[in-house]
Parts: C-alpha cells; sequence; structure tokens
C-alpha cells in the first residue's frame, strides 16, 4: 500500500497502519507535524486520567429521581441502572469523544472545557512536583559557578522565562490546543533539566 | 420512560455540551508589482508559502473560533480581520485580533487560531513575523527573512539571502543559492544543500549542517554535526559533540566538556574542548590542539600538529611535518613524525619513526625514542627522571654524544670513542663522526642507545 497524507486519519485508528505512516512522514513535512502533535497530544491526555470519589453523586440522582418517580416501586431498580448505564455510556463517550482515533489534528485545534479543566489541573499537579524536583536541584545549582552550573541555570532561565510568556498568551486563548501542547513541553523539559541536574548531584 | 431518555440523552450530550466551534474562509488575490516585498505579520497559527512565476498574490485564511456558545464563536471570528493590502512599497498580510471591550467578558472563554496558504510571486522578498505558529515557505527566489517561535520553521528551494529565527521548534533548510543565518533556542536546525555561507546561532539544539559553503556556527550545549562544507569552518559550543567531516577549508572548533571529531580536512585545523576527546584524521594543513583532561587521537596531518594538554594520553601517527606537545601528567606516542618536541610528566613518552630533530624532556616517566633511517643525523636531546631512557638509532649513527645520569646506568649498542673522564653514570665522546648533538639526562634512571635492528 502507498500510504498517503489522506491515510493518515485511518492510521491513527489502526495501529497497524503506523509504521507505514511514520515512515510516509519522513518525507512529508506536514505529516511529520500531524504526527509530532498527535503524539504529544496521546503523551499530555495519557497523564490526564484521574479518578476522585463521589460519594453524595449517587445518593442525590437517586433522591431526585425518587422525588420525580414516586410511582412503581417495581420499576424503581431500572431507573438508577439505566442512569448507570447512561453515565457509563457518557464516560466512554467522552474518553471517545477526546481522543477518538479517527480525528484529525487540524480538527483539533481547540480543547473542550472539560479537557481544559482536567489538563489544568494536571499541570497544578505538575508544578507542584517541578517544584519538589526544584527544590532538590537548588543546592547543586547554588555551588559556586563552574560552567556546568551556569548551563544548567541558563537553561532553566530560558524554560523559565519562555513559561511565562506563553502563560501570558494561554490566559487570552486558553482551549488553544498548540499553546497548551507548547506549554506541557516546556514543562516537560524543565523537569527533565531538573532530573539530569539531580542525577548529577547524586552521582 | 421519557425520563431514562432524557437522561441518558443529557449524559451522553454532556462532553459536547460548553463549547462550540466555527470556522470561516478567507480568500483574495490581489496584483503585485514586480519585485514588490511582501510582509506577513502573523501569530497564532500556521503559514504555508508557495511561489509562482506570475505577479499576483492569492491568499487563503482559515479562522478558526471556539467559545462557549456558536454565536459567541461566530461573532468573535467575524471580528478577526484579515488585512491585504499595500502599505508603503510593501503589500502587507496582517492578521488582527478584537481586543477586549468594556463588558465584553465573554472574551475569556474565546479560542483562536488563523492558518494560512499564501501563494506569492517568486521575484518579491519575504518578510514573516508568526509566533506560536509553523512556517513553511517554498520556492523563494529573493531575500527572506522570516521569524516565528512555537512552531516549525521549513525553507526550501530558495534563492538568496535568508535570515530565519525560531524559537522551541526546529528550522529546517533544504536548498537555497544564497547566504543563510539562522537562530533557534532549545531546538534542533538542520540544513543542506546551501551554496552561500551559513550562520546559525543555537542554544540547547543540535545543529546539523550538509552541503554548504563557509560555515559558522555559535551553539550552546548543542551538539554540532558537519559535512561536505566547502569554505573555512568556525564552531562554537559547549557540553555537546562537534563532528566535522569533508571540509574543504580551514577548520575552528571550540568546544567544552563536548567531544570534537575532525576528518577530511584540506586546510588547517584548530580545535580545542576539556574533559573530552579530540580526534583528528586527514588534515591537509598544520594542526592545533588545546585541551584540557582531554584524550587526543590524531592521524595524517599534512602540516605540523601543536598540542597542548593535560591528564589525559595523547595518540598521533603520520605526521610528517612534525610535532610540539606540551602536557602534564600525559603519556605521549607518535609514530610516523618529522621533528618531534615533547614535554610532560608522570606518563610515558613513545616515538617511533621520527624522522627530524628530537627534544623531549618528561618527569617521572619513561622515554622510548626510535629514529627513523635518514640521509642525514638530526640533533637529538631526551631528558627524564625516575624512568627509563631508551634511544633506539638506525645502523652507522653520527652523533656526539654527552649521557649523564645518576642511580643508574648506561648502555650503547654502538661503539663510543670516548673522551674525558669514563665512568658507569657520565659519558661525553663520538659516535661514528660525531656530526649531530646527542645529549641524554636520567636521573635515578638508566639511558639505553640501542641499535634499531637489536631487540
Amino acid at each position: 500500500m502507498k500510504f498517503e497524507c489522506k491515510d493518515l486519519d485511518r492510521a491513527f485508528e489502526v495501529p497497524e497502519l503506523m509504521s507505514d505512516a511514520r515512515e510516509h512522514a519522513r518525507d512529508c513535512p506536514s505529516c511529520t507535524n500531524d504526527l509530532w502533535v498527535w503524539s504529544e497530544i496521546s503523551r499530555v491526555t495519557s497523564g490526564l486520567r484521574e479518578e476522585w470519589d463521589t460519594p453524595d453523586l449517587w445518593p442525590k440522582i437517586r433522591e431526585q429521581i425518587a422525588a420525580e418517580a414516586p410511582g412503581s416501586r417495581r420499576r424503581s431498580w431500572r431507573l438508577p441502572a439505566a442512569i448507570a448505564a447512561a453515565l457509563l455510556v457518557s464516560v466512554l463517550g467522552a474518553i471517545w469523544y477526546e481522543f477518538r482515533p479517527g480525528i484529525s489534528i487540524k480538527d483539533a485545534d481547540f480543547l473542550t472545557e472539560q479537557t481544559l479543566k482536567e489538563l489544568e489541573g494536571t499541570e497544578a499537579a505538575y508544578v507542584k512536583s517541578i517544584g519538589k524536583l526544584a527544590r532538590l536541584a537548588t543546592p547543586k545549582l547554588e555551588k559556586p559557578d563552574s560552567s556546568l552550573t551556569a548551563a544548567y541555570r541558563e537553561k532553566l532561565q530560558v524554560i523559565d522565562s519562555e513559561i511565562a510568556e506563553l502563560r501570558a498568551s494561554i490566559d487570552r486563548n486558553r482551549y488553544n490546543t498548540r499553546l497548551q501542547t507548547e506549554l506541557a513541553a516546556l514543562y516537560r523539559q524543565k523537569q527533565e533539566t531538573l532530573q539530569e541536574i539531580v542525577h548529577r548531584e547524586h552521582n | 420512560m421519557n425520563t431514562i431518555k432524557l437522561v441518558i440523552a443529557f449524559v451522553i450530550a454532556l462532553p459536547a455540551l460548553g463549547r462550540e466551534e466555527y470556522t470561516r474562509n478567507f480568500d483574495k488575490t490581489v496584483p503585485v508589482a514586480s519585485g514588490q516585498r511582501l510582509r506577513v505579520v502573523h501569530r497564532m497559527g500556521d503559514i504555508f508559502i508557495r511561489t509562482q512565476p506570475k505577479g499576483e498574490l492569492t491568499v487563503h485564511a482559515v479562522i478558526r473560533t471556539s467559545a462557549l456558545s456558536g454565536n459567541d464563536a461566530k461573532q468573535f471570528a467575524d471580528r478577526i480581520r484579515i488585512d491585504v493590502q499595500p502599505s508603503g512599497s510593501t503589500m502587507l498580510v496582517e492578521t488582527l485580533y478584537p481586543k477586549q471591550e468594556d463588558g465584553e467578558s465573554w472574551f475569556r472563554n474565546m479560542s483562536y487560531s488563523v492558518s494560512y496558504e499564501i501563494t506569492m510571486p517568486e521575484n518579491s522578498p519575504l518578510e514573516i513575523s508568526n509566533s506560536f505558529g509553523a512556517v513553511s515557505v517554498t520556492g523563494l527566489k529573493s531575500d527572506g527573512e522570516i521569524t516565528t517561535s512555537h512552531g516549525r520553521l521549513e525553507f526550501r528551494d530558495g534563492r538568496g539571502t535568508q535570515r530565519l529565527e525560531d524559537a522551541f521548534a526546529p528550522v529546517e533548510v533544504s536548498r537555497n543559492a544564497g547566504d543563510l543565518s539562522v537562530s533557534d533556542t532549545n531546538a534542533s536546525v538542520t540544513i543542506a544543500d546551501v551554496s552561500g555561507q551559513v550562520r546559525v546561532k543555537d542554544r540547547f539544539g543540535k545543529v546539523t549542517v550538509t552541503k554548504s559553503g563557509r560555515t559558522t556556527i555559535m551553539s550552546g550545549n548543542g551538539a554540532v554535526d558537519l559535512s561536505q562544507i566547502g569554505g573555512d569552518v568556525h564552531v562554537t559550543t559547549s557540553f555537546a559533540p562537534v563532528s566535522a567531516r569533508s571540509v574543504k577549508g580551514n577548520l575552528s572548533i571550540t568546544n567544552q566538556n563536548g567531544d570534537v571529531d575532525a576528518v577530511g580536512v584540506t586546510g588547517s585545523a584548530e580545535l580545542s574542548t576539556s574533559f573530552a576527546s579530540v580526534r583528528f584524521d586527514d588534515i591537509g594543513g598544520w594542526v592545533t590542539i588545546q585541551g584540557q583532561n582531554s584524550r587526543v587521537r590524531g592521524n595524517k596531518a599534512a602540516g605540523p600538529a601543536t598540542i597542548q594538554n593535560s591528564f589525559a594520553p595523547i595518540d598521533l601517527t603520520d605526521v610528517p611535518k612534525g610535532v610540539k606537545i606540551v602536557s602534564q601528567n600525559s603519556s605521549v606516542t607518535v609514530t610516523d613524525v618529522g621533528e618531534a618536541a615533547v614535554k610532560t610528566s608522570f606518563g610515558g613518552v613513545v616515538l617511533a619513526g621520527v624522522g627530524g630533530s628530537v627534544n623531549v624532556e618528561n618527569q617521572n616517566g619513561s622515554i622510548d625514542v626510535a629514529m627513523s633511517r635518514q640521509q642525514s643525523c638530526r640533533p637529538i636531546s631526551i631528558r627524564t627522571s625516575f624512568s627509563s631512557l631508551k634511544l633506539r638509532l638506525p645502523e652507522n649513527p653520527s652523533y656526539s654524544l654527552t649521557a649523564k645520569t645518576s642511580f643508574g646506568k648506561i648502555q650503547s649498542d654502538f661503539p663510543v670513542m670516548v673522551s674525558g673522564s669514563l665512568s658507569t653514570d657520565s659519558v661525553s665522546g663520538k659516535i661514528g663522526a660525531g656530526v649531530c648533538s646527542l645529549n641524554l639526562v636520567n636521573q635515578n634512571g638508566g639511558i639505553q642507545i640501542l641499535n634499531s635492528g637489536s631487540k
């Protein structure tokens, strides 16, 4: 099969086609970009799955259903079951909608409300984790000047300054996928740089 | 049952609730005077440019917005303005995003992007100012000045002087007839087939250049890989390896904490690094190496080699114009060399196939020097301490010998016509006709003058 740009969407659905897609992308900048963005989004979103307790949800739904349908006790089990099934479908639907394999990157210029909310939650956790790493790296960075320390300091300054600039842009364009992806990439760079520093410290 | 359906419909619709998107296309074609400059001012989206021979500019833009309601998305998209109009002698394409006015709190929830596909006259100079978007330019036959950030920058099949700038995204250039300068931060730069001069400034990203004219790379913390360069090369970087292959000109590499590898240079090579290795092979001119804790290996230099180093071995072959080596705590091995001047300490010195004069000073390290067969002799001076000193001479040597040691013996395979007093630790005299001077000094070690043919 001769792989073409139009086959890219299908390749996202059929993993077996990904090797052909990558081969094709070597000589196709447009597909290279699409593949890269796709992998970045996949990487970022894979970390977004979060579970939380919702102890009040079910009683409230039940309460409401009971209030709305005071009739037959025989049918009462069917409502919660249907709602549970519907909730399950909605969760699966949401996951499918956000990360559906056939989606073209050009169609995913913007995040949804839900994805943004989750992304911002994850970002906060990420920033907190980076803060911990930074505290570990600080003693190394504060050591008397060596060219390596100076290089690391410079790199962190460059990344921090860019994060600040990017955040300012995101404030005015919060749902823009590219901006959020770039921000995630910068956080990853910062994390990797700090890990390198800490690793060197331990060695 | 209706309630169930409603609930199901509601929860299924949940993910889609909250955001609406809107897309609007913009198309405009205008005539452009021959050689008229095109300026594109944009942000938040990609720009794809191709060229054509005729004097016509075609702009196709796709405006995309996302908002809490379809109405808001459309309203915002309608307020995004794209200007395509002359501005002085320039044709300007500009994206103007709406600014928030009092009472428009819904702006907070807007998101937007605009992407361009532009077809322009190939002979128009081009200026692009973009951010948060990729830029691709193909077939520009005039000067270009392109700036973007957070988006890949690609330039192909150009002619003219090109200035490209990016940050946090890679730059890729293939085929340009003319000079090129590229600046990037935190991302790679890849350049191929540029017939003019190339200048690259990058930080924290790898630079790769293949087939170019004179090339200058100023990098920080990024690897540099060069090949088939048709002019002088200057490279500065740190904490990353540098490799230069097939350079038609002189090569200068200044590195710190990164390996240096130079192969196939027609001119001279000036190489420096620290705490990393230096290697050269097939250099057409002189070689200068400044190392610190650097393993140095070299083969074949048509000119003389000058090396300064410390705390790491030096190993050279085929340097007929001679070597000058100053090092500390380093062993030195040189094979097939012209004249040799070596100063080191705490490491052995082995010189083999020496065809010129020899001057070796060592401390606490052995010395083994083998002279090659030559038509006439060359002066030899060797000094060390606390170790052995061996000099291997071919048949029929002709030296005026002064040898001195302490707590060691002096031995010679060749007959010595001794003059003055005779002792086991000091001797003066002639070997053969005594044409060239031969001074051998050791402390706490023996001296051996050996026939090259003997074991």
